[in-house]
């Protein structure tokens, strides 16, 4: 029924640090490790091997801009969201940053954005997840002659445990987040204009 | 409160929000709708999302009778037309926010949660419709819209109902987009 992995709500997904500077990376993983597991790359190729292993938030140093082109590519955009470490007067726009921070940054700055990226992708596996049960049950509903009723009723029940839970981190989210979780990676070119 | 079977407005009587299966509102004779509103309490408030077509019939059908709530809505100016900004105007009574464009789907949602505050406990969100969303994009992606706005709709404690025509979906697509809200209501033609 549910074909989505049981750990999708796993909160230890690991923090993938990107940069080819032996001191940004330190600088990083220090800030981060004592909250989440920490992976570092130190060429593009690491990085991009490295995204499909339980990796939800990646940081980037913006000035490697080899990372920027590899990742930019990656196929694991909907579940992936990026922190661009930024020069100092650097441009913050970069459409697949989903945040950034400035240098010279503080610990707890990144973390805060860290964090909140952590909340997205949990917020768009609990979704995805959803939408795939409520596939299910609308199948079941729909021949509900020969559906076991037993199952079509526990099924409702899940959904409605899924739902609450999915509000709950929507609040917890800022404003505007939810939305641009659901729909972004299911919006090719959403911000060009119409 | 878990999602109900399709049944008459009294499924409502506890409040909630809810996909409400019924022919598109026509009218001011229209009557439905009001008495949907009526199965909880009535609205002091409604903010109306008129997708693909004039808010009117929509204005007609929720702000009129004795204790006539305000309105303001939220509508599509032209599908077709490209356009960057939404324009604001009005309907008798009523304050209308035109955007360009459903699309992108973020700032749809942005124009109609604005009209929101913080607590909108005597307020109806009516969203008219999902059949319209579905000719803008894909299933899946308006059912993930769908919740992210109906979350945000509950939690300033509104109620929202969200309209699917009866006459364009199977019985699966109704129980899959049922499973966003409280309650399915059916409610017939009447006439």
């Amino acid at each position: 029924m549910n074909r989505t992995p049981p750990d999708v709500l796993a909160t230890d997904d690991a923090v993938l640090v990107c940069a080819s500077d032996d001191a940004v990376r330190f600088r990083v993983r220090r800030a981060l490790q004592r909250e989440w597991p920490v992976r570092t790359a130190v060429t593009a190729r690491e990085a991009v091997a490295s995204l499909g292993t339980r990796i939800s938030v990646v940081v980037l140093d913006d000035a490697d801009s080899g990372f920027a082109a590899a990742l930019a590519r990656r196929e694991h955009r909907p579940l992936v969201e990026v922190v661009g470490l930024l020069e100092r007067g650097a441009d913050a726009t970069a459409e697949w940053f989903d945040a950034s921070v400035r240098k010279p940054f503080e610990d707890r700055e990144l973390r805060a954005a860290v964090e909140r990226l952590q909340r997205r992708v949990r917020y768009d596996r609990l979704l995805r997840r959803y939408y795939a049960m409520a596939n299910d049950y609308a199948g079941l509903a729909a021949r509900a002659g020969e559906a076991d009723p037993a199952e079509l009723s526990h099924l409702r029940e899940r959904l409605t445990e899924v739902r609450e839970e999915l509000d709950a981190l929507a609040a917890t989210l800022d404003d505007g987040d939810a939305i641009d979780v659901a729909v972004r990676s299911f919006e090719p070119g959403r911000d060009d204009p119409e | 409160m878990s999602p109900s079977d399709p049944g008459d407005p009294s499924a409502l009587d506890g409040g909630g929000d809810a996909l409400v299966v019924a022919p598109r509102v026509r009218d001011a004779t229209d009557d439905r709708w009001q008495a949907l509103a009526g199965a909880a309490a009535p609205p002091e408030r409604v903010v109306g999302v008129s997708i693909g077509r004039s808010p009117t019939a929509l204005r007609a059908a929720w702000c009129r009778g004795p204790n006539e709530p305000s309105c303001s809505f939220v509508t599509v100016a032209d599908a077709t037309r490209s356009a960057a900004s939404a324009s604001v105007g009005t309907l008798p009574g009523a304050t209308v926010t035109a955007v360009p464009s459903v699309r992108p789907l973020s700032r749809f949602a942005e124009a109609i949660t604005d009209q929101l505050g913080d607590r909108e406990a005597e307020t109806v969100v009516s969203v008219h419709s999902i059949t319209d969303l579905l000719e803008y994009a894909d299933r899946e992606t308006v059912f993930r819209f769908l919740h992210a706005l109906a979350s945000s709709v509950r939690a300033t404690r509104a109620t929202g109902y969200y309209h699917l025509d009866a006459v364009a979906h199977d019985a699966e697509t109704v129980a899959r987009f049922g499973t966003l809200f409280d309650a399915v209501v059916e409610l017939d033609d009447g006439r």
